[in-house]
């Protein structure tokens, strides 16, 4: 069987660009020049998943979501 | 949809990977239908399929209603057989499409197309987003010579940055600093900062990072007009601004050409 896969999805109504995502998970996320947050891939890379935990529960307005990938 | 929630006002909210067709009013999966699909629907039921499908192609069946601006005095809608061509729906033939700079299908958050591809190309949503733009709203306007595109769109730019509802990091920044840098290419173009690719990429940054689509509309108004007004937008940015004449595109609330 196949390991579930992951995507983070911001909702960008209620980010208000505090930035700690972009710090605590590098790898997959980066900083607009307002602060804002880009995804930088569709899928979160393997062994990473406890980095993207890490940074949706640290998010102070938990608008990031880590969202499992169907099939 | 908001509105309908009882949610004043009616602004767009985030529902993330769902669509309002699994959640919409009152968090029950809803079909969202514009007028003319439904105008389509009570005719094939009293026609028939085959009669519906007589006109079209097989991807795009039927005919769609189109709001032209710029062809006469004033705007009216033509029923466009899906399909065939808009210089055939509209009478424009090369020495017409002379006068014209370049076409906007699909309303604001459409796209521009040189008018060649406009008239030429078959009129269907698969032929119009392989162009870069998008038969939408059901909208199209001719840009008539004699007039500062870039002028223009710089106003379109800033009107829809203050239609937008003002939640989003990424679209309240972003779009205020794409108008700001049409207005520069426009008016002032020594103080566009990167040329036409920095132009470019500021839509990258606004494009999928919405609640709603707003923001990507205005990215592909702007991509395109770039792209099809490239030679006047060079000319700005090595010869300074032209002499932009009257606006032609209507902005609410402001006087504009549009219907002359």
């Amino acid at each position: 069987m196949r390991r579930a896969r992951y995507r983070l999805v911001v909702d960008p109504i209620a980010c208000d660009g505090a930035g700690v995502c972009a710090e605590l998970f590098p790898e997959m996320l980066s900083l607009d020049p307002w602060g804002y947050p880009i995804i930088r891939s569709d899928e979160v890379p393997d062994g990473m998943l406890e980095l993207a935990r890490k940074a949706t529960v640290n998010c102070p307005r938990l608008a990031l979501t880590l969202i499992k990938i169907d099939k | 949809m908001a509105t309908i929630n009882g949610k004043n006002p009616g602004i767009p909210t985030f529902i993330g990977i769902r669509t309002v067709r699994d959640q919409g009013v009152a968090g029950r999966p809803t079909l969202v239908q514009n007028v003319e699909t439904l105008a389509h629907v009570a005719l094939i039921a009293r026609f028939g399929p085959q009669w519906f499908r007589s006109v079209g192609t097989d991807e795009s069946a039927g005919t769609a209603l189109v709001t032209v601006t710029g062809r006469w005095d004033a705007p009216r809608i033509v029923e466009v057989p899906l399909g065939s061509t808009l210089g055939n729906a509209l009478g424009i033939d090369a020495e017409a499409a002379r006068s014209i700079q370049g076409v906007l299908l699909g309303g604001y958050g459409g796209g521009w197309l040189p008018t060649s591809t406009a008239m030429s190309m078959p009129f269907t949503e698969e032929a119009a987003r392989s162009h870069g733009s998008s038969i939408g709203a059901g909208v199209a306007i001719l840009l008539p010579s004699g007039v500062c595109p870039i002028a223009d769109c710089a106003r379109v730019v800033r009107y829809m940055e203050g239609e937008g509802a003002g939640q989003c990091g990424p679209c309240v920044n972003g779009l205020d600093l794409l108008a700001t840098s049409m207005e520069h290419l426009a008016y002032r173009p020594r103080s566009l900062h990167g040329g036409l690719a920095a132009l470019s990429n500021l839509c990258g940054l606004v494009e999928g990072r919405g609640a709603c689509r707003h923001p990507d509309g205005v990215a592909r108004f702007v991509r395109t007009a770039i792209e099809v007004f490239a030679d006047h937008a060079n000319l700005h940015l090595s010869r300074g601004p032209c002499q932009a004449g009257q606006p032609f595109l209507s902005v609410p609330g402001r006087s504009a050409g549009g219907s002359r």
